[in-house]
């Protein structure tokens, strides 16, 4: 343990080096405050993490792939308060010329069939993205992390039961399974949200939206719901391969032999062993659910207008299409951004995670030692 | 038994990697010659160095690994090429055909995908000693009887996961020796196997030395192997020869200090020894090579010299050579 | 061979429970159909109350579920389910637009295979230099375009621009149907002119669908036949005096079992991919079709599609693994 920190202070750190410790101390001093004593305690595990951002520092994709990101995470946060227009104020009403007026004319990037500001919507856009990944995840990969590690820890019946029905599920072509629960829910579940008040408003604050496009919601949840039924499966897999081999581990045994409940062993011992590999692969994965759920909306699913959507955008766009181009490019081109930013940091978190190329990152990281100093 | 003719002659070999970590000196100026039918062992710890020596022989060393310098000299009917100078296409035809190899893995020697008897016959059919794999499979039945293989007839259709560890070793060795090499290098060849088939795979070799009348270089780690095998031995430290002399000689009279740590840390077949000594230290890095004798740091009776000049490798009685300033 | 007969009719019996569970959750899809569909299929608002009835009756809404999923199965399996909106048996519909969909699916997969395994074979043996760099990046870039994006913008370049495409209908099948394919029949029968219409009509939005896939292929290809070149019986091959062609065989087959298995899961990538590549080059496939239904209510037909393409999506699997096993004889037992 103490090896490690001092192999810390062997590093020369760079600004950007200096701007994740402070992250990462920013961090553990939230943590710190409401749980006395863990920075004590983790000191080996708060130097790993410098360490982790160390090599990330060095790898040019996996900066690019961090500044994208913290951008989209950023603009998803912010994007709707930046936003100069708001995204259900039509100019069409006020001055019919904004009708699809090109980048330029009135607006920046241009203006949609109701005149809309483009940058707008995709700052608002920004949020609807990030919310509905975020929630996908947060709904698809605990539910398949659970799964997964309760299959993987009895093994036996539980295990043939949880994988037969897992193996249903992944034998849909992704999209395709989405799409027809995307189109059958939101009429059943237009009730829970027309029923359930608070469900209401925590997503019209999550979405940024007025009060008037609670109609719209269920569609929003359903598509979300949909999502998660597709991703689950996928993390259940994971999970499941690598609590097997965990289970066989000493480690475990010797909790089992000193009477621990399963639960506690789960919980305790083995999710925090399999847990890291699983987040770069969330990592790597948050791509692909922004790329999904714009590709949901570009087929007309999820958000209605005018919501603000970025396939929605360009699907309305396509009416007008090659007229309109700037309502495709763009929102396609922003897409593309957020996605290339989550595969780049989800590369390069893998290849830092990864024993050998992590050395070999951690060799340019350290700063050369005068090599009389060892004879 | 030991030959006078030299069938290799090896004169300053060195290897160096080239890593991200820096460059890996791994065999420097390794010199010695292996006599015509003689078992030759080098000997010495995990990364000395020697199984990196065996495969410069051949030019079998992979980027980021390089040749440095050195030649290795192969004596045939009077002809003398210098194996080191041939070109890819020249030195495939020795390997395999003059000069075989058998790895220390039987479990990742053989192609998962192909059946053994497929990679016997390939063994065959690649130096055009069988005009197609089929007719090679006929012959890899009998190849694999001299290799003891139980029901050979059956077994060339079998696929590598379906043998177990010992024979799969023997089918590396039917591979080895399907050609009729003169030279055989056994890169630690019972290492990856159970203490049981050790026995077994060694008494073959040495049969298949004896039928074929090759020449046998044994790499290993284990002074059991070397004192039941060998003729001559040179022991490896740290990518250099340290000591080199006929099998009794190492065991009855080390010169070198580090031969006779090694001796002593592990039971001596040839002599009794009170208790088991670990030599202190561990290998040093061959990226930044202690200076003078690599040996220094490890040594108990090392001088000024020992740390700023390197010692050579000199003849001190007939046909017994020590590195030692000592 | 013996084994591989037993795994396959092992691997065969495994199939059963997995349609099973393809109908269980179609059915959970079908289940979940808004409550009151009837209304809208007899006629929105105005609809008559007996006009409801009938249709409730006939589609069994008001049985217990297992009577549903029973209704539901045998009608999917005999053709009985009628479309509400056209009146034919819905898999009839399907039927229509199911060789536009894998049409299109052959043409993106073709791209994939021609694109991605020579580009990560090259970028394997040439590893480091410039290719590899533009293989990785090629690779990154395919997965995180969006597919309707680069469809648009194609479209711009080709259609708007050169003019060398055209977007409009789908050229007809030719007369003789031997595998319901247009544009394989069309080549079988010398009817060279009509598999040109058809190639010119797929061969952009193939590649569009294809363009992600190819990326992850090349990748894909370049690290397994690494791995497979960096294996110890490679070493042992070269010991053995073998050519470095036949050296390259041997790493091609044993990093074929890896790439089969990416190859497979890209051809339900593709599936996945098709109702986007529909809609924007205006292909009447499975795709574009349930996306109509979506808007029409039509939920049978939703029904019905997914049913298709998990069957499609299976059986590419089955056949995956088959190859699997004819390839690496560990996993026949």
């Amino acid at each position: 343990m103490q090896e490690v920190e001092q192999l810390g202070e062997e590093y020369q750190r760079s600004i950007l080096d200096r701007i994740s410790d402070s992250f990462i101390e920013f961090l553990v001093s939230i943590i710190s405050a409401v749980r006395k004593g863990w920075r004590e305690k983790n000191r080996s595990r708060i130097a790993e993490w410098k360490l982790m951002f160390y090599a990330l520092n060095r790898s040019p994709p996996g900066v690019i792939g961090l500044f994208l990101v913290t951008i989209f995470v950023f603009l998803g946060i912010f994007g709707p308060y930046f936003a100069p227009y708001k995204y259900n104020y039509f100019p069409i009403f006020d001055n019919g010329d904004t009708y699809l007026s090109p980048p330029g004319q009135f607006f920046l990037l241009g203006a949609d069939h109701f005149g809309r500001d483009l940058v707008s919507l995709l700052l608002q856009g920004a949020r609807t993205s990030l919310v509905i990944s975020v929630i996908v995840i947060l709904m698809g990969v605990p539910l398949g992390i659970l799964l997964g590690l309760v299959a993987g820890y009895f093994g036996g019946k539980i295990d043939e039961l949880i994988m037969r029905v897992t193996d249903m599920f992944l034998a849909f072509p992704p999209l395709i399974l989405a799409i027809a629960f995307a189109a059958v829910l939101p009429e059943r579940i237009s009730y829970l949200i027309n029923n359930y008040i608070y469900l209401q408003q925590i997503l019209l604050w999550l979405f940024a939206l007025d009060a008037r496009e609670a109609g719209n919601l269920s569609r929003l949840l359903a598509v979300m719901i949909a999502m998660a039924i597709v991703w689950w499966p996928g993390y259940a897999r994971i999970t499941r391969g690598s609590t097997l081999t965990e289970r066989e581990s000493l480690y475990v045994e010797s909790a089992k032999a000193i009477g621990l409940s399963s639960a506690k062993i789960m919980a305790k011992h083995i999710l925090p062993n399999i847990i890291g590999p699983i987040l770069v692969y969330v990592t790597l994965d948050f791509g692909s659910v922004v790329l999904t759920e714009a590709g949901l909306s570009f087929l007309g699913l999820g958000a209605t207008p005018p919501i603000a959507d970025w396939g929605r955008i360009v699907y309305d766009g396509s009416q007008f299409f090659p007229k309109a181009w700037w309502l495709i490019i763009f929102p396609g081109a922003i897409v593309l951004f957020d996605v290339l930013g989550w595969n780049l940091l989800g590369d390069s978190l893998r290849d830092v995670l990864d024993p050998k190329l992590r050395r070999s990152i951690e060799f340019k990281v350290k700063r050369k030692k005068p090599k009389e100093e060892r004879r | 038994m030991i030959g006078t003719e030299k069938i290799l002659e090896v004169k300053d070999l060195t290897v160096h990697f080239y890593t991200y970590a820096g460059v890996v000196k791994a065999i420097e100026k390794v010199s010695f010659d292996v006599y015509k039918g003689e078992t030759f062992a080098l000997v010495g710890e995990t990364g000395c160095g020697k199984s990196v020596t065996a495969r410069a022989l051949t030019q079998l060393i992979e980027s980021p690994g390089r040749i440095v310098e050195g030649e290795v000299y192969y004596h045939r009917d009077g002809e003398t090429i210098d194996l080191l100078k041939l070109g890819e296409e020249e030195i495939r035809e020795y390997r395999g055909k003059e000069i075989a190899y058998i790895f220390q893995d039987p479990q990742s020697s053989l192609d998962p995908l192909y059946s053994i008897g497929y990679q016997v016959s390939e063994a065959l059919f690649v130096h055009k000693m069988v005009k197609s794999i089929k007719e090679g499979v006929k012959r890899a039945v009998d190849i694999l009887r001299t290799v003891l293989m139980p029901d050979p007839e059956k077994r060339v259709s079998n696929y590598p996961h379906e043998l177990s560890g010992g024979m799969k070793q023997r089918v590396t060795i039917g591979i080895g020796i399907a050609n009729n090499p003169r030279i055989l290098i056994a890169d630690e060849p019972t290492t990856a196997l159970d203490v049981t088939v050790q026995a077994q795979i060694l008494n073959l070799i040495k049969e298949m030395k004896e039928r074929y009348g090759a020449t046998v270089l044994l790499i290993t780690h284990d002074m059991g192997v070397v004192a039941d095998m060998a003729d001559r031995v040179a022991v490896m430290y740290a990518g250099k020869i340290v000591e080199l002399a006929d099998v009794f000689t190492i065991f009855k009279k080390p010169i070198h200090p580090y031969t006779r740590g090694l001796l002593k840390a592990v039971p001596n077949p040839l002599v009794k020894i009170e208790r088991l000594e670990a030599i202190p230290g561990t290998v040093p890095s061959l990226i930044n090579p202690p200076s003078g004798c690599r040996f220094n740091p490890r040594c108990n009776q090392a001088t000024e010299i020992c740390r700023s000049k390197v010692p050579e490798l000199e003849e001190v009685e007939d046909g017994h050579f020590v590195a030692c300033h000592g | 061979m013996a084994e591989l007969k037993k795994f396959l009719a092992r691997r065969i019996l495994t199939f059963i429970p997995t349609i099973i569970g393809i109908t269980l959750i179609v059915f959970a899809i079908a289940y979940l159909i808004p409550a009151d569909p009837a209304r809208a299929w007899a006629g929105g608002e105005k609809a008559s109350q007996k006009a409801i009835e009938i249709i409730r009756e006939k589609y069994h809404m008001d049985d217990p579920w297992y009577e549903q999923y029973l209704f539901l199965i045998t009608g999917l399996m005999k053709n009985e389910i009628i479309d509400p909106r056209t009146s034919n048996p819905v898999l009839d519909d399907v039927g229509k637009r199911f060789p536009v969909t894998f049409q299109l699916t052959l043409f993106a997969y073709f791209f994939v295979l021609l694109i991605g395994i020579p580009l990560g074979l090259v970028s394997a043996l040439k590893r480091d230099s410039a290719i590899d760099t533009f293989v990785r990046i090629f690779a990154l870039i395919g997965v995180s375009t969006p597919v309707f994006w680069l469809g648009y913008i194609l479209i711009y370049v080709f259609f708007v621009h050169i003019r060398i495409i055209n977007l409009a209908g789908v050229p007809p099948s030719p007369d003789i149907v031997i595998t319901h394919i247009p544009v394989i029949d069309s080549l079988l029968t010398g009817n060279l002119e009509l598999f040109r219409q058809h190639v010119a009509r797929f061969w952009l939005p193939g590649f569009v669908l294809g363009f992600m896939g190819a990326g992850v292929v090349a990748r894909f290809v370049r690290n397994s036949f690494l791995e497979a070149i960096g294996g110890d019986y490679i070493e042992f091959l070269k010991a053995k005096g073998v050519q470095k062609l036949r050296i390259y065989r041997h790493a091609m087959k044993n990093s074929l079992v890896p790439i089969i298995t990416v190859l497979g899961l890209q051809f339900g990538g593709l599936l996945s991919g098709a109702p986007i590549t529909e809609t924007v080059f205006g292909l009447p496939g499975m795709g574009l079709y349930a996306i109509f239904s979506i808007t029409t209510l039509d939920f049978p037909a939703i029904v019905a599609v997914t049913f298709i393409f998990a069957l499609v999506y299976v059986i590419a699997n089955l056949i995956v693994d088959i190859f699997y096993a004819v390839i690496d004889p560990r996993v026949r037992y």
